[in-house]
This record gives structure tokens, C-alpha cells and sequence, in this order.
């Protein structure tokens, strides 16, 4: 097993290792990639037994088509993609109607309501734990397509081109779906701070 | 009235992920500047929704487990022809 977990992180080198079928180079994959694959995993499955199904079959499948890799995006948008259409896999089999690319949220209303201020700094003015505990009930509820381009795009960072690459979409429907996701949030914390920092909803 | 309703309001929340993620033209991001400086609902948007979006980076992110990162690694390292 490889323990050198020190080295500069070269993409393109470790795509050469691996069509190789370097064992060191599916180890740097598993390590630098499966923090950022697991997140997403979680977040679209729900279950950590399930994430790490998934994340495995990620791994086997991109070891075996490396050789199919051809660059044109990159290896992290290659495999995001591939967790994601394995997670939505997973999904289908306990609701076989879930699909990513269909737009299922258009009836929910994101208007802005609660329209006070919040504390200056948020996290530092309620229950750190109770905090968490609200955002992470708030991201669970949103239906899969608003949470997986909240999750690419604002927590895991992709760009809107890389993210909307990964769920197969244009730019423009994945910024749909993000500002949707954002404001569902919003609100749902805006609820939060409104009652927890003593104000009235 | 709602903000959807309010034309200048409606014209901010239209353009909301493109003025948070700095993709907005300077002319533009101006015009929606000035108007945030006399509408306290759009500005509290604009404010709570950067708020939301930095409290998911911040906290958001699940960590892989330790025994699950070994796992993987075992099973890769396996499965390499």
C-alpha cells in the first residue's frame, strides 16, 4: 500500500499512472479523490453504508475505463459524474421514478418571506450543534436535483460549466436549480435565526 | 406586495446567483448596488443568502470515515489488473 501521502497532486500524471495500471496510482485516486466523492455520494443517497457502495463502484468502474478517459474534461468532473449517475442508480432501485435531468421542483415556491437580518456572524451567535442540525435537515429535504447543484456548486466548489457537465445539463438549468436550492435554504435558515436569536419570525 | 411583484426587486432576485458568484457585468451589478441601498428586503436577501451559502461551505461538507477511506483503498488496490 502506498503511504506517501505528501506529493504534489498531478493530475494528468496520475491519469498516466493509472492507464498503466500503476497500484500506487489508484491509491493517490482513492485518497485525494474519495473525500470530495463521498460528499456528494451521502448527500444523494442518504445512507453512509450506501455512500460507500457507491464510491466503490466509482472506483472499480474508473479504474477499469481509464483508458476511456479522454481529457477533455477533468478526472474530478469524470468522476463526479460517474458517483452521481452510480448513486442515482442506487436511488432508482428504492424509487424507480428519480431522474436527474427531469425538472420535478418547478412547483415549489421560492419567494423570499422572511425578510429580517441575521446576527452579523451566524454560526458564532446560535447552538453550533443545533445550527448543524437545522442545515442539515434543510438540505435533506430539497428534492435530489435542487441538492446535487447546491452540493457541486457551493460546497464541493465545481465551477456552473463543471457542475452542469457532471449532471449532464446546460449552464443555464443548473443555475435554475441553484438559485432555487439557495433560496430553500435561505429560507429554512432565515426560520431558524429568526426564532433562535430571540427575533420574531 | 411580494418581491416578485416589485419590478427592481424582481430584476435582483432574477439575477441573484449571477451577482453572488461575481458574473454580473460592472453596469449591472452598479444598478443593483444602488438599489439594494434603498431596499432593505433585497439587501437582507442578498446578505442572508451569502450568509446560507458560507455557512455550507463552512459546515456542509461530510467527512469520508477513516475505516471506509481503508476500505476503498483495499478494494482498489485489489480489483488493479
Amino acid at each position: 500500500m502506498c503511504a506517501n501521502g505528501h506529493r504534489p497532486f498531478d493530475e494528468q500524471a496520475l491519469v498516466r499512472a493509472l492507464r498503466r495500471g500503476d497500484r500506487r496510482a489508484c491509491d493517490d485516486l482513492v485518497r485525494h479523490y474519495a473525500p470530495k466523492l463521498y460528499n456528494v455520494a451521502l448527500r444523494l443517497v442518504g445512507r453512509p453504508d450506501e455512500a460507500e457502495d457507491v464510491l466503490q463502484e466509482t472506483f472499480i468502474a474508473a479504474c477499469e475505463k481509464i483508458k476511456d478517459f479522454k481529457g477533455r474534461s477533468q478526472l474530478g468532473t469524470w468522476l463526479y459524474r460517474i458517483a452521481t449517475n452510480n448513486g442515482l442508480m442506487h436511488l432508482r432501485r428504492r424509487r424507480p421514478t428519480v431522474s436527474l435531468e427531469e425538472v420535478d421542483e418547478t412547483g415549489i415556491n421560492v419567494e423570499p418571506r422572511l425578510l429580517q437580518r441575521w446576527p452579523e456572524d451566524p454560526a458564532s451567535a446560535v447552538d453550533a450543534a443545533e445550527l448543524r442540525a437545522v442545515m442539515e435537515e434543510a438540505i435533506n429535504a430539497l428534492p435530489e436535483t435542487l441538492r446535487l447543484a447546491f452540493v457541486l456548486r457551493d460546497i464541493e466548489g465545481l465551477s456552473t460549466r463543471e457542475a452542469a457537465e457532471v449532471l449532464g445539463i446546460s449552464p443555464t438549468a443548473l443555475k435554475v436549480r441553484l438559485h432555487r436550492a439557495r433560496l430553500l435554504l435561505r429560507e429554512r435558515l432565515a426560520e431558524y435565526f429568526a426564532t433562535a436569536s430571540g427575533g420574531s419570525p | 406586495m411580494s418581491l416578485h411583484e416589485k419590478e427592481p426587486c424582481r430584476r435582483l432576485l432574477d439575477r441573484l446567483c449571477d451577482y453572488l458568484d461575481g458574473e454580473l457585468d460592472p453596469a449591472l451589478c452598479a444598478d443593483l448596488e444602488r438599489h439594494m441601498v434603498e431596499c432593505e428586503a433585497c439587501a437582507v436577501v442578498v446578505e442572508t443568502t451569502r450568509h446560507t451559502i458560507a455557512l455550507y461551505r463552512q459546515f456542509g461538507h461530510a467527512e469520508v470515515p477513516e475505516t471506509t477511506l481503508q476500505r476503498l483503498k483495499r478494494l482498489v488496490e485489489r480489483s488493479t489488473p
